[in-house]
């Protein structure tokens, strides 16, 4: 497998990418969990991450989010040093809460806001925010709902609002689909796609979902210990996937899929 | 060994003497410890760091009997040693190198053991010393009150000025990180107000039962209340009704306080768990 060529000249300017990596190494506990990994996400661009179980998607995930240090290499999100800038929303595989914590969605949501953010945004900006970012993830109507009530589907979507309150201009999504059974799945993404053409924000994503992946990214990179750019989606195969993954790992293919 | 609670109030004639100053600083003391117990009580259940109380309270003990070699004020060592152990927890657990109920398995121990190796240099025996371990209505002194009054002060100072990032930080330490909160910073400042909360509690409940005032409040107010503030409110409610009661109790049956408080505790528990199920089961038939 090839190691990434994206970064072709690394004196390029990093103006206009919301994501630039390069040569990024992280060792934890001896382990070499990423290798010299390099590539660029283009502004506004909706960016797959693919690669099998314990290939270091998650940690890569974790460098540009600021909440694991890289060994090596170098890292900018929005031009800034990883965990500065505060236009960056993120939407974890699973959010682990205490259940008995009394809460509602909307208090969730709301938690995103701090006090400097919502005196910025004034009382109509702050409700109108809210109301926007419920609006996107489709829970306006089940949003005052205690959190505990909530199926992990919904649960998740709540998620996605408290990550698109304060309107990021990068939205990282670790497996989001993965809460979300089929027949919710074509509405999630479609959300996904309204919220990149309504605000022009960029999508960095990690998934297994093959449909996902093939027909909503732009961009597909293999991620496993070193970095691989598979192509453009459209040109990545099933068969391209499954190789990728190796014989331990498929691709999750969706069983009720009407796409393509 | 002499119970040492027992000897002043059930002798009538020193209560007499005493005249009722240290029974109103025993209150003030109590009331305002459940108030601030209870304020940090539902960070302290969801986050689990019941134990984190316990320990702290341990380690102050050592700090006492310490103070007590010494000639130290007992009320300020047992504050400085119960902040040095939330310190070391907060470090030794900071990057999982040792796990928080190890880490505090072993500063308990710790804390204990230096406060019996000092306890042994003293050749006399003293009472204060087991006023630290279980409690009583004795100890807060007349000096203790602006000791009990300030840390109140700074900790709700701290509350206000941490109170929403906090609230943020225990619903989910990684989102709270990726918004901008500094988590590092609010699970020291998190472990500091227990460890004040449990060093001034101590006086009154006793290092062995102070876990109780931190926890049972707070696991009554997340069952009934609605919303965090809600959730909140009842917890303060119970540790007032808690300590109002158990010192009163405690005055006229001359039974411990620390052990009387940790009672109606345990009843109001009992109560609030039969409200929750009798709540759940009407709502199971309307259903």
């Amino acid at each position: 497998m090839e190691r990434a060529t994206t970064v072709q000249q690394p004196a390029v300017t990093t103006g206009n990418s919301a994501v630039y990596v390069r040569d990024l190494t992280v060792v934890k506990e001896g382990f070499r969990i990423l290798d010299r990994v390099s590539f660029q996400v283009a502004e506004g661009s909706f960016f797959g991450i693919v690669g099998p179980n314990g290939g270091g998607k998650t940690t890569l995930l974790k460098v540009i989010l600021g909440l694991q240090t890289p060994s090596g290499g170098k890292v900018l999100v929005l031009n800034q040093p990883p965990g500065r800038s505060r236009h960056v929303g993120y939407l974890p595989q699973k959010v682990t809460f205490d259940p008995r914590f009394p809460v509602t969605g909307l208090d969730v949501v709301r938690m995103a806001l701090d006090r400097k953010t919502r005196s910025r945004l004034g009382g109509l900006g702050t409700d109108e925010a809210l109301r926007w970012a419920l609006d996107m993830s489709g829970m306006t109507r089940k949003a005052h709902l205690p959190l505990r009530q909530l199926s992990g589907g919904e649960q998740q979507r709540i998620f996605l609002a408290r990550a698109l309150v304060k309107r990021p201009k990068l939205l990282v999504l670790d497996e989001p689909t993965l809460g979300v059974d089929a027949s919710a799945l074509d509405g999630f993404m479609h959300g996904l796609e309204r919220i990149r053409e309504d605000r022009n924000i960029t999508l960095l994503m990690v998934s297994h979902e093959h449909t996902v992946i093939r027909y909503h990214t732009d961009l597909v990179l293999c991620v496993s210990r070193t970095a691989s750019l598979l192509g453009r989606s459209q040109d990545v195969t099933t068969e391209l996937l499954a190789k990728t993954f190796g014989h331990h790992e498929h691709p999750v293919e969706h069983p009720v899929d009407g796409g393509g | 060994m002499s119970i040492p609670w027992s000897i002043p109030w059930t002798a009538g004639a020193d209560m007499g003497m005493l005249g009722l100053g240290f029974f109103q600083r025993a209150l003030l003391a109590g009331c305002l410890t459940a108030f601030i117990c209870a304020l940090l009580s539902p960070h302290v259940v969801l986050r689990r760091m019941a134990f984190v109380g316990h320990g702290v309270a341990h380690a102050a003990f050592g700090g006492v009997a310490l103070g007590l070699l010494l000639g130290w004020n007992l009320t300020l060592s047992g504050l400085v040693s119960g902040l040095v152990m939330a310190l070391a927890l907060g470090f030794l657990t900071r990057r999982h190198q040792v796990s928080e109920d190890s880490a505090i398995g072993i500063l308990v121990a710790v804390g204990m053991a230096l406060g019996i190796i000092a306890l042994s240099m003293r050749q006399t025996y003293t009472q204060d010393v087991f006023s630290f371990l279980f409690g009583s209505l004795l100890a807060v002194l007349p000096g203790d009150v602006p000791i009990v009054v300030g840390t109140a002060a700074v900790v709700l100072g701290l509350l206000l000025a941490f109170g929403r990032s906090l609230w943020v930080f225990t619903f989910n330490e990684e989102l709270a990180r990726v918004e901008g909160h500094r988590t590092e910073l609010l699970r020291f400042v998190l472990m500091g107000l227990v460890a004040l909360a449990v060093v001034i509690a101590m006086k009154i409940v006793g290092a062995i039962l102070v876990s109780a005032l931190l926890v049972v409040p707070g696991v009554c107010g997340l069952n009934l209340g609605r919303g965090f503030l809600g959730a909140t409110f009842i917890a303060v409610v119970t540790g007032q009704v808690a300590v109002v009661g158990g010192l009163a109790a405690s005055f006229w049956s001359g039974w411990p306080p620390g052990a009387t408080i940790v009672l109606i505790l345990f009843l109001i528990f009992l109560g609030v768990m039969v409200a929750k199920r009798v709540q759940e089961m009407t709502a199971a038939e309307s259903a």
